[in-house]
């Protein structure tokens, strides 16, 4: 059977890399006996895949995944019995069975939602924040993205759903920013954000927390709301 | 750059050491940082691989409360340091042990060193986070000599005097204790005490006398006096010409602490893996190993145990792998019946099992065609010299028979990649020796394609590894010198030159100082402590690592203290003279060292000492081996 589930990836454990997370899930899931299914041949693995990676340095509360396992299980005793003993900062979330045909995560991906914290070295009002967002929403946001082919220029803007601020209070504010995501490209979040600290013509430090992922409608997973 | 550096110490240690308020002050809004996970990560992300840092891996052991607090450091970075072993087993002696709190540091990366002198941050543990300063005990795991600057970088980011003279009453006990403890003479000034031999007991024993002695407020001097009264235990600051320090031995690994339920790391580590020491001490006698003399005798845990060490590891971990650990593992009395039974019982689990140190013989063949099923590991083999007289002189009793039936067993059971490990600059080397091993490898090589093609792999890949001997105290050469720099250029450039169209054959012998400089500082003296604090004010750090080793900072640092790291390497003592390692009694005699030297010279082997017994411990010791 094909188990869909997300992960939370807790601040403790931010900085570990995508595929740090992959090695402690595996080994979590052997350590609780779950059913794995492996691969064949000389070097068997589990067979695992994400819907995106998740970014060294960022937390999150959605990371969605999907596993094959050998045996039915209860999507419910998979995650307790999970949860027994993950280490900390890490906890399955949600799960539920995939019906056939169900496809592939990566493929049915479509946009993610994340809460960016700001920790200015200097205070930065409300008004300014949202009036140089407002600014940069009109035009072009250009950043210089690492390819194959070396470095060149993309425009994010088109890959920005929605900005909104949320509490600004002295030298911290918070934004919240829903980004197109899909298995061929999506928001740079990170170079969205350095973007926006150079327009602002602020220093200062963020975290960028994953909120939400939102897929193709289907029925089972989160979906965007048509608008 | 160099300068910068010494600056950027001294700095770095006033500020800590600062007594006014303001310090204090800050020291404690540091704390604050390190302690807010946010504020932290911010740190973290101005560094390469952060997650050496976070600590919070499952099975790491957090004790918020604590009678005695013990941080265990190894001196180099995390990948390197979780893999080891002996680290492991104390880690869990230490914190099964109630009111002992034993916590982790590794030497932070220089770009973690950065972040840690700009941002005024000391060190800290990564369980507690707590700075290594506040705690009882730093005891710090010796695994080779070309760490020992990264003894001082952890001593400075820590804001601890590095002299052991300049430290107070309220730092902590400084100590050390691994295979190079063996010669603790260059390191000496730095250490309260050093623990010589076996750890698992000697270390708990250690921590437990130092929470009485503080409980009971006695000073340091009164507890340094009474921890020399512990077997294995030497204290440098009390050494007189009559000191004599008998290395600690563990005689029942069935009974001996292992490593409990052992930390799984976020990063992957060089050994990711469970990892089980099936025996300690080595029979064979091979004249330039050290380990061979240090950890006699031989001691095996019994395949049950093994059995149930690895069900048990594997179930609270969820590794994929085991490995057997030993220096021969060939040679471990139940081999036969372990290599398959835990292969089989592994394999059940999706677990591989590896088996480094493995002398292939026919009966191990079959055992391996069974390995082959769930995974393909290269294989290693030791030659270690390229003819059968030098092989002889270094008493590896070894025949290009055995070899060649080994690896054409190994061929047969489809390996196609081998790798054949050999030293240059042994005692009595001459060019004749260094072609041998050029003569061996074409002969494996030929061996290889002389099989039909659907009975072995594809292509032949025989790695021929070379490495630079370097004399070791305790071991039969202790008294010859390393063959010179040009010397060794020349002879791996002849050899090079011989494996020209050897098919498959690949020579892997990069030329280092790195081999001088530990030859110089593993038969060192205590004018070397001198150097060693020299290179470390000249920006020495994590010599071991190619990008970091400055050759021209070392060589300036024995100059400036007016020596000479040549004259050290190629030193050669008489067989009566006083060695610096004297006073260290490490079981095996003098006495019977200088006989294998002698017997070495004259190219006579000694029999592997299993049910043969050639009295290397010497009347005093002779119980101590149960042989």
């Amino acid at each position: 059977m094909k188990l869909i589930a997300a992960y939370h990836k807790g601040n403790e454990i931010a900085m570990t890399s995508h595929l740090d997370i992959q090695r402690t899930l595996q080994r979590a899931f052997r350590r609780a006996n779950l059913p794995l299914l492996y691969s064949n041949g000389f070097n068997p693995h589990p067979q695992f895949s994400f819907a995106t990676a998740a970014a060294t340095g960022m937390g999150s509360d959605c990371e969605w995944f999907e596993v094959q396992l050998s045996e039915e299980i209860d999507p419910k005793e998979f995650s307790r019995r999970a949860n027994e003993v993950m280490p900390q900062g890490m906890r399955i979330s949600d799960a539920f069975t995939a019906p056939e045909s169900f496809g592939s995560l990566s493929a049915k991906l479509r946009a993610a939602e994340y809460r960016v914290s700001f920790q200015f070295e200097e205070p930065v009002s409300a008004e300014k924040l949202a009036k140089t967002l407002d600014d940069m929403l009109t035009g072009e946001i250009i950043i210089q993205k690492r390819t194959k082919g070396g470095i060149r220029p993309v425009d994010m803007r088109p890959y920005i759903l929605r900005v909104s601020v949320g509490q600004v209070e002295g030298e911290q504010a918070a934004l919240l920013v829903l980004g197109k995501l899909q298995a061929d490209g999506g928001l740079r979040v990170d170079a969205f954000i350095d973007a926006l600290l150079e327009r602002l013509d602020a220093h200062g430090a963020y975290e960028i927390h994953r909120t939400n992922m939102y897929f193709a409608e289907d029925g089972l997973l989160p979906h965007l709301p048509a608008e | 750059m160099i300068n910068l550096s010494i600056r950027c110490a001294l700095f770095f240690a006033r500020d800590i050491h600062g007594a006014n308020n303001r310090n204090a002050q800050k020291t404690r809004m540091e704390r604050n940082r390190i302690l807010d996970q946010k504020a932290f990560n911010r740190l973290l992300a101005r560094v390469e691989k952060p997650a050496r840092y976070i600590g919070g891996e499952y099975n790491s052991i957090v004790k918020q409360e604590a009678d005695i607090r013990f941080a265990l450091l190894f001196p180099d970075v995390y990948e390197i340091g979780m893999s080891h072993l002996g680290s492991r087993i104390l880690y869990h002696a230490l914190n099964r042990v109630d009111g002992v709190a034993c916590e982790r540091a590794f030497a932070p990366w220089p770009d973690m060193e950065q972040v840690l002198r700009e941002e005024h941050m000391p060190l800290f543990s990564l369980e507690t986070r707590r700075p290594l300063k506040e705690f009882d005990i730093i005891g710090f795991a010796l695994l080779y000599e070309m760490c020992y600057t990264n003894i001082l970088q952890m001593l400075d980011l820590s804001g601890i005097p590095l002299l052991a003279k300049d430290r107070a009453e309220s730092d902590p006990l400084i100590i050390c204790g691994g295979p190079c403890a063996c010669n603790p003479t260059p390191i000496a000034p730095f250490m309260d005490a050093v623990l010589i031999g076996d750890g698992e007991d000697m270390t708990p024993e250690v921590t437990l006398a130092v929470l009485n002695a503080k409980r009971a407020g006695r000073s340091k001097a009164e507890l340094l006096k009474e921890l020399s009264n512990i077997r294995g235990v030497y204290i440098p600051s009390l050494k007189t010409d009559e000191t004599c320090v008998v290395r600690r031995i563990v005689n029942d690994l069935d009974a001996a602490v292992f490593t409990g339920e052992p930390i799984v790391p976020y990063l992957g580590i060089v050994h990711d893996r469970v990892a089980l020491e099936v025996m300690r001490g080595c029979t064979r006698g091979c004249r330039f190993c050290q380990a061979g003399y240090i950890y006699r005798p031989i001691r095996e845990r019994k395949s049950e145990t093994v059995m149930e060490l690895a069900r048990q590891q594997i179930a609270c971990t969820g590794y994929d792998e085991v490995s057997l650990l030993s220096l021969s593992t060939g040679d471990y009395s139940e081999v036969h019946k372990l290599v398959p039974e835990i292969i089989r019982e592994m394999e059940a689990g999706k677990v591989s099992v590896s088996l480094p140190s493995l002398r292939v013989d026919s009966e191990l063949a079959s055992d391996l065609k069974v390995m082959q099923t769930v995974r393909k590991a290269g294989l290693t083999f030791a030659p270690e010299a390229g003819t059968q007289r030098l092989r002889d002189v270094i008493n590896k009793n070894v025949t290009e028979d055995d070899i060649l039936r080994a690896t054409q067993d190994a061929f047969s059971a489809g390996w196609s990649s081998v790798k054949l490990y050999f030293m240059i600059g042994l005692p009595t080397e001459t060019d004749e020796d260094i072609l041998g091993i050029a003569q061996l490898a074409r002969q494996i090589s030929w061996q290889f394609y002389q099989l039909p093609k659907e009975m072995r792999g594809k292509g032949l890949r025989l790695n021929v590894s070379v490495s630079t001997f370097v004399p070791k105290p305790f071991t039969a050469f202790q008294w010859s010198g390393q063959i010179p720099p040009d010397e060794i250029r020349r002879k791996q450039e002849l050899l090079r030159n011989a494996l020209k169209g050897v098919r498959g054959a690949e020579l892997n012998c990069h030329y280092s100082l790195l081999s001088v400089l530990e030859a110089a500082f593993s038969r060192g003296d205590e004018k070397l402590a001198d150097v060693l604090l020299r290179a470390y004010q000249l920006g020495c750090r994590f010599d071991s690592w190619s990008e970091h080793f400055q050759s021209k900072a070392w060589a300036q640092a024995f100059a400036d203290c007016g020596l000479s790291e040549e004259a050290y390497a190629q030193r050669e003592y008489a067989l009566e003279d006083p060695l610096p390692w004297d006073f260290v009694d490490m079981l095996v005699t003098k006495a019977y060292l200088r006989r294998e030297y002698k017997r070495a010279l004259s190219g006579e082997t000694t029999p592997d000492c299993r049910g043969n017994c050639h009295g290397c411990f010497g009347a005093r010791y002779e119980t101590d081996c149960r042989m």
